[in-house]
């Protein structure tokens, strides 16, 4: 702009009905002065000192509130190719980790699909979770993902979108044999979970939906059939996060499903409609899709299981039916104060999070605030999507990690041991690197077998209409992998073009588990609009492993979930746990890794069952996958 | 030049100022006249001009050497539109009784409403020489200034006006306007002195950072230290837009070379101190914090930031200490609630157990309260939205299975 053909006068003009005001400055004080009545209600709005400065740190935060956002403004970050650092900042070389196999291993015959590319509702945006599980006992795990739908298939128009259960071949590759297995879904899925509700043996699955959800029970002969309805947990809201756990220690898997928003697909939230505020569709000032902020939450709701193939609401009798409507997304029965009871994590979008203790006798106390767990470090509400859940210092506490939107860091939330939590994200290294990604699945994993639990974050945003603007983030993201340092920091691991580090899509579903039995967890990722990764662990160490498959006695779960395993070796005293749920909309490998690194000797094996009672072991040998029953050595 | 809608203030003043005239009439009339009066207050009373005129004009036929009659129906005229001849029946008023309350005033508004400014002026100058504590009279002038063009002649008379209603929102408005159009004026003067000034490029940074256009605000406050590098004010700006922005290294550096210009610049510090304890640099943003509350204990935010100062280096007690006094009734609502929170997590990490759960309830309640108050904002506005007319399109949707 020359100031030579620059009429100042009407410049001041635009500026003024833009809402500006002018501060005057005297001898390096300032003051405000209001000129009009926009400036005034700006004023009114914004965050004041006492001297009468605007506070920066607190009028970056004054700009949010609107959609999924929390968070202030961030400084854009972009890489030498001025590409956001979201989809860019890659090296040409080191270390390779991940390597993404998805097309070697058949999986990319499979496409998820959620409404149109533009994603103008909420409902096309969220993405879908997967499961790990070994659906034929066959020994090696197979994959279940979720896919959404389109409105034309709604309509009955064209073939819906299906989910798939990916076979696990043993060599590498899999294949698709949802249709044969009765899974297919063909709903607008969002999150999936695997747990043995009735004993048998033989891994089922909850599939969330908008609409009515399913449970398909394993016939044990490849197929599944849907019994939701039968068994009473069938709902029809917006389902989204859900985790099996005996909460009640009657050795029976109960289920938590969370609710996400009260929708109707055919008043969908418009900017302008009365269905949802209007500053609730904007982004940094951007027209986007609205919600959830607006729109009015789900409940969420607890089943418990009555041992004859039917469950019974008592979420309102317990307390943990979410009467304040918030935005339920990542759910997860975890032992968060070691006193053998799983109590009950939610990661709620926008809303603060919650964290269930669970009293026994089947009692829970609503922790979320007292806990730490509700808010981040500074008191405030996240755009919370996923929950990881790991012993990381090696301390026997589990600690919380959860995802959260961009222009704010992701949450680690360390375990003091009694189920009190602090933020130490940006003590531990976490904070910084992950302001501009959207994060959602989300996992602890030992990727180097040293004994450490790494952290993997998967990341992409919620508004195509990011690559538009030059805010150093981006639609379609890269994951995120933080290496242990052993100290009680994490340090973030390069992304080497060509790996998997560096695979750009919009991910959100993650789950962590040994898909081709040699001791390294592999992640595979479910993404909206794309084909799946598979980020097959390449990793070269030649650490030592083993993993356990436990399998409950009379008085637990037959397939563990709950257990907590502490396995002791090379000096560390290592925690692992069966948990079934977590990441985003997920369900991860039952069977409990360790890394062990140079160390080929376990010195001792605890395991606490869900039962209560406490096994010790020597294992025979490492780097195996071993099986324990409860009760037979 | 400005029209001015006759408000209902004015309205109910010419109500009132009837009923008065009506009370002053302690002479004994014959009882046409009287009723006639009375019968024209009662129109007046009720908005209904016609009949007004017609009753003070019967009125004023009996009683010709009546002030109030003519005053009286003068605002009749004027509400029925008739301003020239209300114009007549004023001054007649005036000149049967030239301190008759309020004549001199309405005079110049009928004069203002003609566009004869330059009587309406000296009309209202009178007025305000003759009642000199009438609020709308200082302001009627102030108005009739704004139509002449004489912003800072207006702008002195509703000050004065605003010192005498300092609650009228019509006297606010128009003040504010003036003082608005001196300001526009001494800007564009400034354009026209030197359009490439420092000065010029800091009243644009200001107005770009208050319409959140920061990177312009940067790049214009840049503009301004490229001029004049060493003036105070300038790289706190500069400082305060470049944290807006998220660029955090640049506001830490505008920050320290404010101070260097200005070693006294409280304000400075504590953006500066804060920002470094922000960016886990305890050690580098304490000292300048407590320099901050040392110039100006007025700056109770700071405890905030000393607190989590503190906290990150593991100096519980002083941080407790600190977060107390930051929940004080003078700091910034936002980093009070922050405060509580602190504490309650503090506490709760010291086993304070009780304490903690104080703390952890006044942070609930604060927060609850502010974010109905938010909600409530929201609401207001989505009622407002809906009340416009307005055309939704909603895409083709169908049943679910």
């Amino acid at each position: 702009m020359k100031s030579s053909e620059f009429d100042f006068h009407f410049m001041l003009q635009e500026k003024l009905m833009h809402g500006a005001s002018f501060r005057i400055a005297t001898a390096g004080r300032t003051t405000s002065a209001m000129l009009s009545i926009a400036v005034v209600l700006t004023a009114m709005l914004s965050a004041q000192t006492p001297s009468g400065v605007a506070d920066p740190a607190v009028q970056q935060q004054a700009t949010s509130h609107a959609g999924m956002a929390t968070g202030g403004v961030h400084q854009a970050e972009f890489d030498k190719e001025h590409r956001p650092i979201t989809a860019g900042g890659f090296i040409k070389t080191g270390p390779v980790i991940f390597l993404n196999t998805a097309e070697e291993a058949g999986l990319t015959t499979w496409h998820h699909t959620a409404g149109t590319p533009e994603k103008h509702f909420i409902l096309e945006a969220n993405g879908a979770g997967i499961a790990l599980l070994d659906y034929d006992n066959d020994g090696w795990l197979d994959i279940y993902l979720v896919n959404g739908t389109t409105y034309d298939a709604l309509d009955g128009k064209v073939t819906p979108p299906h989910a798939a259960l990916f076979h696990n071949n043993h060599d590498g590759t899999f294949t698709d044999v949802a249709a044969k297995a009765g899974v297919t879904n063909d709903r607008w899925g969002y999150g999936v979970v695997v747990g043995d509700y009735d004993n048998d043996g033989w891994p089922d699955l909850y599939v969330t939906n908008y609409g009515k959800n399913r449970l398909y029970h394993n016939n044990h002969d490849g197929t599944f059939t849907d019994v939701a309805e039968k068994a009473g947990i069938a709902l029809g809201t917006w389902s989204t996060g859900a985790t099996f756990g005996d909460y009640d220690g009657d050795g029976r898997l109960d289920l938590f499903v969370a609710g996400y928003l009260e929708y109707d697909i055919k008043q969908p939230p418009l900017s302008g409609s009365k269905a949802v505020h209007y500053s609730s569709c904007q982004f940094r000032g951007v027209p986007v899709m609205c919600g959830p902020q607006g729109i009015r939450g789900e409940l969420d709701h607890l089943f418990h299981n009555n041992g004859d193939g039917t469950f019974t609401d008592v979420s309102e009798k317990l307390g943990v039916s979410n009467p304040d409507r918030y935005y339920g997304l990542g759910a997860l029965f975890v032992d968060v104060n070691n006193d053998g009871k799983p109590d009950l994590v939610v990661a709620d979008d926008s809303t603060p999070n919650y964290l269930y203790i669970n009293k026994g006798n089947g009692r829970f106390e609503d922790q979320s605030y007292a806990s730490g767990f509700a808010l981040n470090g500074d008191g405030r509400e996240m755009a919370n999507m996923g929950i990881a859940a790991g012993d990381y210092e090696n301390n026997g506490h589990m600690d919380l990690v959860t995802t959260t939107f961009s222009d704010d860091y992701k949450v680690v939330f360390q375990n003091d041991g009694t189920g009190n939590f602090n933020d130490v994200s940006y003590k531990v290294g976490v904070a910084a690197p992950t302001i501009p990604f959207v994060g959602f699945g989300d996992g602890f994993l030992d990727f180097d077998n040293d004994g450490w639990k790494d952290l993997l974050l998967v990341d992409g945003h919620t508004y195509p209409e990011v690559d538009k603007q030059a805010w150093g983030t981006s639609y379609a993201q890269r994951p995120l992998l933080f290496h242990n340092l052993q100290n009680g920091k994490f340090e973030l691991m390069p992304a080497v073009e060509g790996t998997g580090l560096a695979v750009v899509t919009v991910a959100r579903g993650a789950a962590f588990g040994d898909l081709f039995n040699n001791g390294k967890i592999d992640v595979v990722i479910n993404s909206v609009d794309h084909v799946p990764v598979l980020l097959r662990n390449v990793n070269p160490d030649r650490h030592h492993w083993v993993e356990l498959k436990l399998i409950g006695g009379s008085k637990s779960p037959r397939d563990a979930v709950g257990a907590t395993v502490y396995l002791t070796a090379g000096g560390i005293r290592q925690r692992g746990d069966v948990l079934s749920g977590g990441s985003y909309l997920s369900s991860n490998d039952f069977r409990v890794h360790f890394g062990l690194g140079d160390v080929a000797t376990v010195d001792q094996v605890e395991i606490h069952w869900p039962s209560g009672a406490v096994e010790k072991l020597k294992l025979s040998a490492v780097d195996r996958i071993l099986t324990v029953e409860e009760g037979k050595e | 030049m400005l029209m001015v809608v006759f408000v209902p203030a004015s309205r109910w003043l010419t109500i009132a100022l009837a009923l008065i005239l009506c009370c002053q009439l302690g002479i004994a009339q014959d009882d046409d006249a009287k009723a006639w009066f009375q019968q024209g207050n009662d129109a007046l009373r009720k908005s209904n001009a016609t009949d007004a005129v017609r009753d003070f004009q019967e009125y004023v036929r009996l009683r010709p050497a009546s002030a109030e009659g003519y005053f009286n129906l003068g605002l009749a005229l004027q509400s029925a539109g008739q301003l020239d001849k209300s114009l007549t029946a004023l001054r007649k008023a005036a000149s049967l009784q030239p301190g008759l309350h309020g004549v001199q005033m309405f005079t110049g508004i009928v004069n203002y409403k003609l566009n004869h400014l330059s009587a309406a002026h000296d009309d209202l100058v009178s007025e305000t020489r003759l009642e000199p504590k009438n609020a709308d009279g200082w302001m009627w002038l102030g108005v009739v200034e704004l139509a002449q063009n004489h912003a800072e002649a207006a702008a002195a008379s509703l000050d004065k006006a605003a010192t005498l209603g300092p609650n009228n929102l019509d006297i606010l408005y128009h003040r504010a306007r003036a003082h608005l159009l001196i300001s526009k004026a001494s800007y564009a003067a400034m354009f026209k002195i030197d359009p490439d000034s420092w000065r010029v490029h800091e009243v644009l940074g200001q107005a770009d950072a208050e319409a959140f256009r920061t990177e312009d605000a940067i790049s214009e406050f840049r503009r301004a230290l490229r001029t004049a590098p060493h003036e105070p004010g300038l790289n706190e700006e500069l400082g305060d837009a470049c944290w807006t922005a998220g660029n955090m290294e640049d506001a830490d550096h505008a920050y320290s070379e404010e101070i260097k210009i200005d070693a006294a610049n409280a304000v400075a510090l504590y953006k500066l101190g804060s920002l470094r304890v922000t960016r886990d640099d305890a050690a580098g943003g304490i000292p300048l914090l407590e320099r901050a509350l040392a110039l100006d204990l007025s700056i109770s935010d700071a405890h905030y930031y000393l607190g989590k100062g503190e906290a990150a280096l593991g100096k519980d007690d002083l941080a407790i200490e600190h977060f107390r006094l930051a929940t004080n009734s003078q700091g910034t609502e936002e980093l009070r609630i922050m405060s509580w929170y602190q504490l309650a997590t503090l506490y709760r990490n010291l086993h304070r157990t009780q304490e903690a759960g104080e703390a952890l309830a006044a942070f609930r309640k604060m927060k609850t309260a502010r974010d109905q108050r938010r909600e409530s904002k929201l609401q207001d506005q989505t009622r407002r939205r809906d009340q416009l007319p307005r055309q939704e399109t909603i895409p083709a949707t169908a049943d679910l299975p």
